[in-house]
Protein backbone atom coordinates (compact mmCIF):
# COMPACT_ATOMS: atom_id res chain seq x y z
CA UNK A 1 0.00 0.00 0.00
CA UNK A 2 1.48 3.42 -0.40
CA UNK A 3 -1.50 5.73 1.96
CA UNK A 4 -2.16 4.88 4.90
CA UNK A 5 -4.48 6.61 7.23
CA UNK A 6 -5.11 4.91 10.92
CA UNK A 7 -7.63 6.75 12.59
CA UNK A 8 -6.96 10.03 11.45
CA UNK A 9 -9.11 13.07 13.16
CA UNK A 10 -8.78 17.17 12.34
CA UNK A 11 -10.26 20.39 13.97
CA UNK A 12 -10.18 23.43 12.13
CA UNK A 13 -9.30 26.70 14.00
CA UNK A 14 -9.30 25.07 17.19
CA UNK A 15 -10.59 26.89 19.96
CA UNK A 16 -11.67 29.59 17.88
CA UNK A 17 -15.70 30.71 17.29
CA UNK A 18 -15.75 28.86 14.30
CA UNK A 19 -14.34 25.89 15.22
CA UNK A 20 -15.15 22.34 13.21
CA UNK A 21 -14.05 19.25 13.05
CA UNK A 22 -13.26 18.23 9.54
CA UNK A 23 -12.51 14.52 10.20
CA UNK A 24 -13.45 12.08 12.46
CA UNK A 25 -11.54 8.75 13.20
CA UNK A 26 -10.99 8.15 9.47
CA UNK A 27 -9.05 5.10 8.37
CA UNK A 28 -8.19 3.95 4.57
CA UNK A 29 -5.52 2.43 2.79
CA UNK A 30 -4.47 3.00 -0.91
CA UNK A 31 -3.20 0.43 -2.96
CA UNK A 32 -0.04 1.27 -5.18
CA UNK A 33 -2.32 1.56 -8.85
CA UNK A 34 -5.27 1.79 -7.44
CA UNK A 35 -8.06 4.43 -8.78
CA UNK A 36 -9.44 5.19 -5.79
CA UNK A 37 -12.91 7.58 -5.90
CA UNK A 38 -14.11 9.99 -2.67
CA UNK A 39 -17.36 11.10 -2.80
CA UNK A 40 -19.16 13.62 -0.19
CA UNK A 41 -20.86 16.46 -0.14
CA UNK A 42 -19.58 19.97 0.18
CA UNK A 43 -18.15 20.22 3.44
CA UNK A 44 -18.07 16.45 4.33
CA UNK A 45 -14.28 16.60 5.01
CA UNK A 46 -12.53 15.69 1.59
CA UNK A 47 -10.59 18.27 0.61
CA UNK A 48 -9.73 17.95 4.41
CA UNK A 49 -8.69 14.10 3.86
CA UNK A 50 -6.42 14.70 0.72
CA UNK A 51 -4.56 16.92 2.07
CA UNK A 52 -3.65 14.86 4.57
CA UNK A 53 -2.23 12.47 1.89
CA UNK A 54 0.81 15.04 0.95
CA UNK A 55 1.23 16.81 4.66
CA UNK A 56 0.11 19.86 4.02
CA UNK A 57 -1.98 18.88 7.14
CA UNK A 58 -1.31 17.07 9.88
CA UNK A 59 -3.86 14.47 11.62
CA UNK A 60 -4.10 15.40 15.23
CA UNK A 61 -4.67 12.34 16.42
CA UNK A 62 -4.19 8.74 14.37
CA UNK A 63 -1.47 8.38 11.87
CA UNK A 64 -0.91 8.79 8.79
CA UNK A 65 1.88 6.81 6.65
CA UNK A 66 3.09 7.73 2.79
CA UNK A 67 5.35 4.93 1.41
CA UNK A 68 6.36 4.30 5.10
CA UNK A 69 7.21 8.12 5.81
CA UNK A 70 5.11 9.15 9.18
CA UNK A 71 4.10 12.46 7.99
CA UNK A 72 3.20 13.79 11.84
CA UNK A 73 6.72 12.92 12.76
CA UNK A 74 9.21 15.67 13.28
CA UNK A 75 12.14 14.57 11.08
CA UNK A 76 9.28 13.41 8.67
CA UNK A 77 10.89 14.74 4.99
CA UNK A 78 7.65 16.56 3.98
CA UNK A 79 9.44 17.91 0.34
CA UNK A 80 9.80 13.77 -0.33
CA UNK A 81 6.12 12.92 0.50
CA UNK A 82 5.18 16.02 -1.80
CA UNK A 83 7.00 14.67 -4.98
CA UNK A 84 4.94 11.17 -4.22
CA UNK A 85 1.78 11.94 -3.75
CA UNK A 86 1.14 15.00 -6.06
CA UNK A 87 -2.04 17.01 -4.81
CA UNK A 88 -3.95 18.82 -7.64
CA UNK A 89 -6.37 21.33 -5.78
CA UNK A 90 -9.66 22.64 -6.84
CA UNK A 91 -9.32 25.36 -9.50
CA UNK A 92 -5.59 24.46 -9.66
CA UNK A 93 -5.65 27.61 -12.85
CA UNK A 94 -5.82 29.73 -9.50
CA UNK A 95 -2.24 28.84 -8.72
CA UNK A 96 -0.63 29.92 -12.16
CA UNK A 97 1.51 33.13 -11.94
CA UNK A 98 4.46 32.16 -14.43
CA UNK A 99 4.96 34.37 -17.29
CA UNK A 100 4.60 31.34 -19.87
CA UNK A 101 3.29 27.99 -19.23
CA UNK A 102 6.55 26.92 -20.17
CA UNK A 103 7.90 27.93 -17.02
CA UNK A 104 4.77 27.65 -14.60
CA UNK A 105 4.97 23.54 -15.43
CA UNK A 106 8.86 23.45 -14.83
CA UNK A 107 8.08 25.29 -11.35
CA UNK A 108 7.79 22.02 -9.27
CA UNK A 109 10.67 20.53 -11.46
CA UNK A 110 12.82 23.62 -10.21
CA UNK A 111 11.98 23.60 -6.33
CA UNK A 112 13.19 19.48 -6.76
CA UNK A 113 16.58 20.61 -7.98
CA UNK A 114 16.49 18.74 -11.51
CA UNK A 115 18.89 19.82 -14.46
CA UNK A 116 17.96 21.66 -17.17
CA UNK A 117 17.34 18.98 -19.38
CA UNK A 118 15.45 16.97 -17.26
CA UNK A 119 13.18 19.95 -16.61
CA UNK A 120 12.66 20.30 -19.86
CA UNK A 121 12.07 16.76 -20.77
CA UNK A 122 9.75 16.17 -17.85
CA UNK A 123 7.59 20.23 -19.12
CA UNK A 124 7.09 18.09 -22.81
CA UNK A 125 6.21 14.67 -20.91
CA UNK A 126 3.77 16.38 -18.64
CA UNK A 127 2.22 18.18 -21.26
CA UNK A 128 1.84 15.80 -23.64
CA UNK A 129 0.09 13.68 -20.88
CA UNK A 130 -2.26 16.38 -20.57
CA UNK A 131 -2.62 17.38 -24.04
CA UNK A 132 -1.17 20.48 -23.61
CA UNK A 133 -0.21 21.61 -27.63
CA UNK A 134 3.55 22.32 -28.03
CA UNK A 135 3.08 26.01 -29.09
CA UNK A 136 1.02 26.97 -25.87
CA UNK A 137 3.72 26.09 -23.87
CA UNK A 138 5.15 29.70 -24.27
CA UNK A 139 2.09 31.98 -24.60
CA UNK A 140 1.15 33.20 -20.88
CA UNK A 141 -0.79 31.51 -18.77
CA UNK A 142 -3.13 33.79 -18.21
CA UNK A 143 -4.30 34.56 -22.32
CA UNK A 144 -5.08 30.51 -22.88
CA UNK A 145 -8.40 29.15 -22.62
CA UNK A 146 -9.99 27.95 -19.49
CA UNK A 147 -9.84 23.86 -19.84
CA UNK A 148 -5.92 24.81 -21.22
CA UNK A 149 -5.45 26.14 -17.83
CA UNK A 150 -6.81 23.52 -15.77
CA UNK A 151 -4.52 20.95 -18.03
CA UNK A 152 -1.55 23.36 -17.23
CA UNK A 153 -1.81 23.60 -13.52
CA UNK A 154 -2.40 19.37 -13.53
CA UNK A 155 0.71 19.26 -15.39
CA UNK A 156 2.59 21.41 -13.06
CA UNK A 157 1.80 18.31 -10.77
CA UNK A 158 2.84 15.79 -12.86
CA UNK A 159 5.94 17.28 -13.81
CA UNK A 160 6.59 16.30 -9.85
CA UNK A 161 6.78 12.77 -11.33
CA UNK A 162 4.44 11.71 -8.01
CA UNK A 163 3.75 8.17 -7.82
CA UNK A 164 -0.12 9.29 -6.95
CA UNK A 165 -1.85 11.52 -8.26
CA UNK A 166 -4.37 12.82 -5.78
CA UNK A 167 -7.60 15.16 -7.61
CA UNK A 168 -9.68 17.18 -5.91
CA UNK A 169 -12.25 18.04 -8.17
CA UNK A 170 -10.43 17.99 -11.33
CA UNK A 171 -13.53 18.98 -13.45
CA UNK A 172 -15.57 21.82 -11.74
CA UNK A 173 -16.34 24.70 -13.32
CA UNK A 174 -15.55 22.99 -16.68
CA UNK A 175 -18.26 22.73 -19.68
CA UNK A 176 -19.21 18.99 -20.69
CA UNK A 177 -16.54 18.34 -23.38
CA UNK A 178 -13.79 19.63 -21.08
CA UNK A 179 -14.81 17.57 -18.41
CA UNK A 180 -14.71 14.25 -20.27
CA UNK A 181 -11.46 15.47 -21.64
CA UNK A 182 -9.56 15.38 -18.19
CA UNK A 183 -11.46 12.49 -17.25
CA UNK A 184 -10.19 10.62 -20.04
CA UNK A 185 -6.74 12.07 -19.82
CA UNK A 186 -6.40 11.09 -16.32
CA UNK A 187 -8.04 7.80 -17.22
CA UNK A 188 -5.56 7.09 -20.30
CA UNK A 189 -2.41 8.39 -17.63
CA UNK A 190 -3.62 6.04 -14.93
CA UNK A 191 -4.15 2.97 -17.69
CA UNK A 192 -1.10 4.18 -19.28
CA UNK A 193 1.86 4.67 -16.70
CA UNK A 194 0.07 2.75 -13.51
CA UNK A 195 0.06 5.87 -11.59
CA UNK A 196 -2.11 6.14 -8.42
CA UNK A 197 -4.91 8.08 -8.72
CA UNK A 198 -7.33 9.67 -5.90
CA UNK A 199 -9.97 11.79 -7.79
CA UNK A 200 -12.60 13.31 -5.56
CA UNK A 201 -15.57 14.68 -7.32
CA UNK A 202 -19.14 14.90 -6.54
CA UNK A 203 -19.99 13.91 -10.61
CA UNK A 204 -21.42 10.57 -9.51
CA UNK A 205 -21.07 10.01 -13.72
CA UNK A 206 -17.37 10.72 -13.33
CA UNK A 207 -16.77 8.45 -10.79
CA UNK A 208 -18.84 5.49 -11.93
CA UNK A 209 -17.26 5.83 -15.28
CA UNK A 210 -13.15 5.59 -14.15
CA UNK A 211 -12.93 4.38 -10.43
CA UNK A 212 -12.25 1.15 -9.14
CA UNK A 213 -12.89 1.30 -5.44
CA UNK A 214 -14.90 4.12 -3.73
CA UNK A 215 -14.99 6.13 -0.84
CA UNK A 216 -17.82 8.19 0.67
CA UNK A 217 -17.79 10.57 2.85
CA UNK A 218 -20.14 11.85 5.09
CA UNK A 219 -19.90 14.64 8.22
CA UNK A 220 -15.83 14.18 8.22
CA UNK A 221 -16.33 10.28 8.46
CA UNK A 222 -16.07 7.48 5.86
CA UNK A 223 -19.82 6.03 5.67
CA UNK A 224 -19.13 3.48 2.82
CA UNK A 225 -16.67 1.83 1.03
CA UNK A 226 -16.79 -0.92 -2.16
CA UNK A 227 -16.61 -1.11 -5.78
CA UNK A 228 -18.55 1.50 -7.01
CA UNK A 229 -21.32 -0.57 -8.38
CA UNK A 230 -21.83 -1.74 -4.56
CA UNK A 231 -22.04 1.68 -3.20
CA UNK A 232 -24.22 3.02 -6.29
CA UNK A 233 -26.54 0.05 -5.19
CA UNK A 234 -27.40 1.62 -2.16
CA UNK A 235 -28.64 4.78 -3.63
CA UNK A 236 -31.32 5.73 -1.50
CA UNK A 237 -28.68 5.91 1.55
CA UNK A 238 -26.53 7.79 -0.27
CA UNK A 239 -29.98 10.21 -1.57
CA UNK A 240 -30.42 10.73 2.30
CA UNK A 241 -26.88 11.72 2.36
CA UNK A 242 -27.47 14.47 0.15
CA UNK A 243 -25.56 12.45 -2.80
CA UNK A 244 -27.09 10.50 -5.64
CA UNK A 245 -26.11 7.88 -7.64
CA UNK A 246 -25.55 7.90 -11.69
CA UNK A 247 -29.02 8.17 -13.44
CA UNK A 248 -28.21 5.29 -14.99
CA UNK A 249 -28.19 3.81 -12.05
CA UNK A 250 -31.46 4.59 -10.74
CA UNK A 251 -32.87 3.60 -14.23
CA UNK A 252 -31.91 0.10 -14.41
CA UNK A 253 -32.48 -0.79 -11.13
CA UNK A 254 -35.97 0.34 -11.79
CA UNK A 255 -36.02 -1.54 -15.44
CA UNK A 256 -35.11 -4.40 -14.45
CA UNK A 257 -33.90 -4.53 -10.64
CA UNK A 258 -29.94 -4.46 -12.07
CA UNK A 259 -27.07 -3.11 -10.17
CA UNK A 260 -25.25 -1.31 -12.87
CA UNK A 261 -23.30 1.89 -12.74
CA UNK A 262 -21.91 3.36 -16.52
CA UNK A 263 -24.21 3.69 -19.55
CA UNK A 264 -21.84 0.87 -21.23
CA UNK A 265 -22.63 -1.71 -18.88
CA UNK A 266 -26.42 -0.87 -19.18
CA UNK A 267 -25.79 -1.19 -23.07
CA UNK A 268 -24.58 -4.23 -23.37
CA UNK A 269 -27.41 -5.50 -20.77
CA UNK A 270 -29.94 -3.93 -22.55
CA UNK A 271 -28.68 -5.26 -26.01
CA UNK A 272 -28.50 -8.99 -24.83
CA UNK A 273 -32.14 -8.72 -23.79
CA UNK A 274 -32.68 -7.46 -27.71
CA UNK A 275 -31.37 -10.33 -29.07
CA UNK A 276 -32.34 -12.69 -26.89
CA UNK A 277 -36.19 -11.26 -27.72
CA UNK B 1 1.02 32.05 10.80
CA UNK B 2 -1.88 33.37 8.63
CA UNK B 3 -3.99 32.16 12.24
CA UNK B 4 -2.49 34.73 13.73
CA UNK B 5 -4.10 37.91 12.12
CA UNK B 6 -7.37 38.13 13.88
CA UNK B 7 -7.75 42.28 13.87
CA UNK B 8 -11.24 42.78 11.98
CA UNK B 9 -12.58 39.64 12.58
CA UNK B 10 -16.32 39.40 14.21
CA UNK B 11 -16.75 36.66 16.91
CA UNK B 12 -20.17 36.67 16.81
CA UNK B 13 -22.49 36.52 20.00
CA UNK B 14 -25.39 38.67 21.63
CA UNK B 15 -23.68 39.85 24.86
CA UNK B 16 -24.79 43.42 26.45
CA UNK B 17 -21.67 44.99 24.03
CA UNK B 18 -22.75 43.09 21.28
CA UNK B 19 -25.97 44.82 21.07
CA UNK B 20 -24.75 48.31 21.91
CA UNK B 21 -25.47 50.66 18.87
CA UNK B 22 -22.51 50.43 16.97
CA UNK B 23 -22.06 53.97 16.24
CA UNK B 24 -21.84 54.75 20.25
CA UNK B 25 -19.37 51.59 20.34
CA UNK B 26 -17.18 53.77 17.98
CA UNK B 27 -17.35 56.84 20.03
CA UNK B 28 -17.12 54.54 23.45
CA UNK B 29 -14.11 53.39 21.27
CA UNK B 30 -12.57 56.36 20.47
CA UNK B 31 -12.90 57.59 24.18
CA UNK B 32 -11.17 54.60 25.20
CA UNK B 33 -8.19 55.51 23.27
CA UNK B 34 -7.81 59.12 24.38
CA UNK B 35 -7.96 57.68 27.95
CA UNK B 36 -5.27 55.66 27.39
CA UNK B 37 -2.75 58.56 26.52
CA UNK B 38 -4.52 60.47 29.26
CA UNK B 39 -3.10 58.00 31.80
CA UNK B 40 -0.01 59.38 34.00
CA UNK B 41 0.94 56.59 36.35
CA UNK B 42 0.68 52.86 37.14
CA UNK B 43 -2.40 53.15 39.02
CA UNK B 44 -4.64 54.18 36.08
CA UNK B 45 -3.12 51.28 34.35
CA UNK B 46 -4.33 49.38 36.98
CA UNK B 47 -7.65 50.96 36.96
CA UNK B 48 -7.65 50.33 32.76
CA UNK B 49 -6.63 46.91 33.26
CA UNK B 50 -9.81 46.35 35.08
CA UNK B 51 -11.84 48.19 33.15
CA UNK B 52 -10.99 46.41 29.99
CA UNK B 53 -10.58 42.97 31.17
CA UNK B 54 -14.45 43.76 32.52
CA UNK B 55 -15.56 44.20 29.40
CA UNK B 56 -13.82 41.21 27.26
CA UNK B 57 -15.59 39.07 30.13
CA UNK B 58 -18.84 40.70 29.68
CA UNK B 59 -18.27 40.70 26.07
CA UNK B 60 -18.09 36.76 26.00
CA UNK B 61 -15.31 36.82 23.71
CA UNK B 62 -12.59 34.06 25.23
CA UNK B 63 -10.13 36.40 26.65
CA UNK B 64 -7.58 34.07 24.82
CA UNK B 65 -9.13 35.01 21.43
CA UNK B 66 -8.55 38.67 22.47
CA UNK B 67 -5.21 38.38 23.66
CA UNK B 68 -4.21 36.10 20.21
CA UNK B 69 -4.43 40.14 18.31
CA UNK B 70 -1.15 41.10 19.93
CA UNK B 71 1.17 38.30 19.26
CA UNK B 72 1.59 39.55 15.50
CA UNK B 73 2.58 43.12 17.14
CA UNK B 74 5.18 41.79 19.34
CA UNK B 75 8.52 42.41 17.62
CA UNK B 76 6.55 45.88 17.36
CA UNK B 77 6.24 46.00 21.26
CA UNK B 78 9.64 45.12 21.66
CA UNK B 79 11.43 47.45 19.36
CA UNK B 80 9.38 50.81 20.43
CA UNK B 81 9.87 49.13 24.16
CA UNK B 82 13.72 49.41 23.19
CA UNK B 83 14.07 52.56 21.80
CA UNK B 84 11.96 54.24 24.22
CA UNK B 85 14.18 52.90 26.86
CA UNK B 86 17.29 53.99 25.61
CA UNK B 87 16.34 57.43 23.65
CA UNK B 88 14.71 59.31 27.13
CA UNK B 89 16.74 61.48 28.86
CA UNK B 90 16.76 61.75 32.17
CA UNK B 91 18.77 60.59 35.63
CA UNK B 92 21.11 57.92 34.20
CA UNK B 93 21.32 54.53 36.15
CA UNK B 94 23.26 52.78 33.74
CA UNK B 95 25.91 53.59 31.09
CA UNK B 96 27.39 51.46 28.05
CA UNK B 97 29.23 53.52 25.39
CA UNK B 98 26.38 55.74 23.55
CA UNK B 99 23.72 53.49 25.47
CA UNK B 100 22.12 55.16 28.66
CA UNK B 101 19.75 53.55 30.67
CA UNK B 102 17.67 56.25 32.64
CA UNK B 103 15.12 56.12 34.82
CA UNK B 104 12.59 57.76 32.90
CA UNK B 105 13.56 55.75 29.99
CA UNK B 106 12.31 52.33 32.05
CA UNK B 107 8.89 53.82 32.95
CA UNK B 108 8.27 55.83 29.68
CA UNK B 109 9.19 52.09 28.15
CA UNK B 110 6.46 50.31 30.32
CA UNK B 111 3.92 53.21 29.41
CA UNK B 112 4.54 52.51 25.71
CA UNK B 113 4.21 48.93 25.98
CA UNK B 114 1.11 49.04 27.91
CA UNK B 115 -0.44 51.72 25.87
CA UNK B 116 0.40 49.41 22.53
CA UNK B 117 -1.19 46.61 24.32
CA UNK B 118 -4.91 48.36 25.52
CA UNK B 119 -4.86 49.92 22.24
CA UNK B 120 -4.75 46.35 20.41
CA UNK B 121 -6.89 45.12 23.08
CA UNK B 122 -10.00 47.84 22.98
CA UNK B 123 -10.10 47.90 19.17
CA UNK B 124 -9.80 44.17 18.26
CA UNK B 125 -12.93 43.96 20.60
CA UNK B 126 -14.35 46.82 19.09
CA UNK B 127 -14.32 44.64 16.08
CA UNK B 128 -14.92 41.05 17.65
CA UNK B 129 -18.19 42.63 19.14
CA UNK B 130 -19.12 44.52 16.04
CA UNK B 131 -19.79 42.54 12.82
CA UNK B 132 -18.77 44.67 9.90
CA UNK B 133 -22.42 45.52 8.69
CA UNK B 134 -22.78 47.14 11.79
CA UNK B 135 -19.46 48.66 11.82
CA UNK B 136 -19.75 50.48 8.63
CA UNK B 137 -22.85 51.68 9.15
CA UNK B 138 -21.82 53.46 12.76
CA UNK B 139 -19.14 55.16 10.80
CA UNK B 140 -21.25 56.03 8.01
CA UNK B 141 -23.85 57.72 11.08
CA UNK B 142 -20.85 59.21 12.60
CA UNK B 143 -19.49 61.29 9.73
CA UNK B 144 -23.14 62.11 8.65
CA UNK B 145 -22.22 65.73 9.70
CA UNK B 146 -19.43 65.94 7.10
CA UNK B 147 -21.52 64.97 4.62
CA UNK B 148 -23.22 67.71 4.46
CA UNK B 149 -19.69 69.43 3.92
CA UNK B 150 -19.79 67.49 0.48
CA UNK B 151 -17.23 64.16 2.37
CA UNK B 152 -18.52 60.98 0.15
CA UNK B 153 -19.53 59.49 3.27
CA UNK B 154 -21.92 56.52 2.17
CA UNK B 155 -18.82 55.99 -0.53
CA UNK B 156 -16.20 55.75 1.83
CA UNK B 157 -18.31 53.29 4.79
CA UNK B 158 -19.00 50.35 1.90
CA UNK B 159 -15.11 50.72 0.79
CA UNK B 160 -14.46 50.31 4.37
CA UNK B 161 -16.86 47.54 5.06
CA UNK B 162 -15.53 45.93 1.49
CA UNK B 163 -12.38 46.33 2.86
CA UNK B 164 -13.38 44.59 6.42
CA UNK B 165 -15.32 41.77 4.31
CA UNK B 166 -12.41 40.40 2.39
CA UNK B 167 -10.10 39.89 4.95
CA UNK B 168 -11.16 36.63 5.96
CA UNK B 169 -11.37 35.84 2.30
CA UNK B 170 -8.53 36.74 0.70
CA UNK B 171 -6.60 34.94 3.86
CA UNK B 172 -8.50 31.92 3.03
CA UNK B 173 -7.28 32.45 -0.50
CA UNK B 174 -3.80 32.91 0.54
CA UNK B 175 -4.17 29.69 2.88
CA UNK B 176 -5.07 28.20 -0.05
CA UNK B 177 -2.39 29.32 -2.91
CA UNK B 178 0.15 28.71 -0.45
CA UNK B 179 -0.82 25.11 0.12
CA UNK B 180 -1.23 24.69 -3.86
CA UNK B 181 2.27 25.94 -4.47
CA UNK B 182 3.43 23.89 -1.57
CA UNK B 183 1.79 20.64 -3.01
CA UNK B 184 4.63 21.63 -5.86
CA UNK B 185 7.53 21.91 -3.58
CA UNK B 186 7.56 25.83 -2.75
CA UNK B 187 9.13 26.73 0.59
CA UNK B 188 7.94 29.68 2.03
CA UNK B 189 9.76 28.95 5.67
CA UNK B 190 13.57 28.66 5.03
CA UNK B 191 15.95 30.62 3.52
CA UNK B 192 17.64 34.53 3.63
CA UNK B 193 15.58 37.33 3.24
CA UNK B 194 16.11 37.60 -0.29
CA UNK B 195 15.34 34.09 -0.82
CA UNK B 196 12.19 34.16 1.23
CA UNK B 197 11.12 37.19 -0.70
CA UNK B 198 11.41 35.86 -4.24
CA UNK B 199 9.92 32.77 -2.71
CA UNK B 200 6.76 34.86 -2.52
CA UNK B 201 6.37 35.49 -5.89
CA UNK B 202 4.09 32.31 -7.00
CA UNK B 203 2.16 33.39 -3.80
CA UNK B 204 1.46 36.83 -4.51
CA UNK B 205 0.74 36.81 -8.44
CA UNK B 206 -2.31 34.42 -8.21
CA UNK B 207 -3.38 36.14 -5.04
CA UNK B 208 -3.53 39.97 -7.14
CA UNK B 209 -5.15 38.24 -9.88
CA UNK B 210 -7.58 36.66 -7.51
CA UNK B 211 -8.45 40.19 -5.35
CA UNK B 212 -9.15 41.80 -8.82
CA UNK B 213 -11.20 39.28 -10.15
CA UNK B 214 -13.31 39.56 -6.96
CA UNK B 215 -13.29 43.08 -7.22
CA UNK B 216 -14.70 42.96 -10.72
CA UNK B 217 -17.18 40.08 -9.34
CA UNK B 218 -18.34 42.16 -6.88
CA UNK B 219 -18.76 45.32 -9.03
CA UNK B 220 -20.88 43.09 -11.61
CA UNK B 221 -23.53 41.79 -8.28
CA UNK B 222 -23.54 45.00 -7.08
CA UNK B 223 -24.72 46.59 -10.44
CA UNK B 224 -26.96 43.58 -10.94
CA UNK B 225 -29.28 44.86 -7.48
CA UNK B 226 -29.02 48.30 -8.80
CA UNK B 227 -26.95 49.78 -6.14
CA UNK B 228 -25.87 53.41 -6.28
CA UNK B 229 -24.34 55.45 -3.88
CA UNK B 230 -26.04 56.71 -0.46
CA UNK B 231 -28.72 59.31 -1.19
CA UNK B 232 -32.06 58.17 -0.47
CA UNK B 233 -31.10 54.97 0.56
CA UNK B 234 -33.19 53.22 3.23
CA UNK B 235 -32.07 51.07 5.59
CA UNK B 236 -33.22 46.75 6.37
CA UNK B 237 -32.37 47.42 9.87
CA UNK B 238 -32.80 50.89 12.13
CA UNK B 239 -30.64 51.02 14.28
CA UNK B 240 -31.94 52.71 17.46
CA UNK B 241 -29.82 54.49 20.38
CA UNK B 242 -31.64 52.69 23.95
CA UNK B 243 -30.73 52.05 27.54
CA UNK B 244 -27.97 50.02 27.20
CA UNK B 245 -26.05 52.29 25.40
CA UNK B 246 -27.26 55.41 27.62
CA UNK B 247 -26.01 53.09 30.36
CA UNK B 248 -23.15 52.34 28.69
CA UNK B 249 -21.97 55.93 28.26
CA UNK B 250 -22.50 57.06 31.75
CA UNK B 251 -20.15 53.72 32.61
CA UNK B 252 -17.08 55.07 30.53
CA UNK B 253 -17.73 58.45 31.17
CA UNK B 254 -17.71 57.64 35.12
CA UNK B 255 -14.33 55.47 34.17
CA UNK B 256 -12.68 58.38 32.77
CA UNK B 257 -13.35 60.84 35.66
CA UNK B 258 -12.21 58.02 37.83
CA UNK B 259 -8.80 57.89 35.53
CA UNK B 260 -8.61 61.97 35.73
CA UNK B 261 -8.77 61.65 39.60
CA UNK B 262 -6.28 59.17 40.28
CA UNK B 263 -3.57 60.62 37.75
CA UNK B 264 -4.42 63.95 40.25
CA UNK B 265 -3.45 61.20 43.03
CA UNK B 266 -0.51 59.94 41.69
Amino acid sequence: MIIKAENISYTYSEGGPFEKAALYNVSLTINRGDFVGIIGHTGSGKSTLVQHFNGLLKPESGRLTVDGIDTSEKKADLKKVRTKVGLVFQYPEHQLFEETVRKDIAFAPVNMGLSPDEIHDRVIWASRLVGLPEEILDKSPFEISGGQKRRAAIAGVLAMKPEVLVLDEPTAGLDPRGRDEILRQIKKLHDETGITVVLVSHGMEDIANTVNYLYVMNNGRIVMHGEPMKVFSRYEELEEMGLTAPQVTKLMKKLCGLDVCTVHQAKEYILGVLRRA
Amino acid sequence: MLKDITLGQYFPGNSFIHRLDAMIKLILSAVYLVIIFLIKNFYGYGLLAAFTLFTIIISTVPLKFVLKGIKPLLWFIIFTAILNLFMTGGTVIWQFGFLKLTKEGISFAVFMMLRIVFLVLGTSLLTYTTSPIALTDGIERLLTPFGKMGLPTHELAMMMSIALRFIPTLLEETDKIMKAQMARGADFQSGNLIKRAKALIPLLVPLFISAFRRADELAIAMECRCYRGGKNRTRLNESKIGYPDIIACVFVLLFALAIISVNKAG
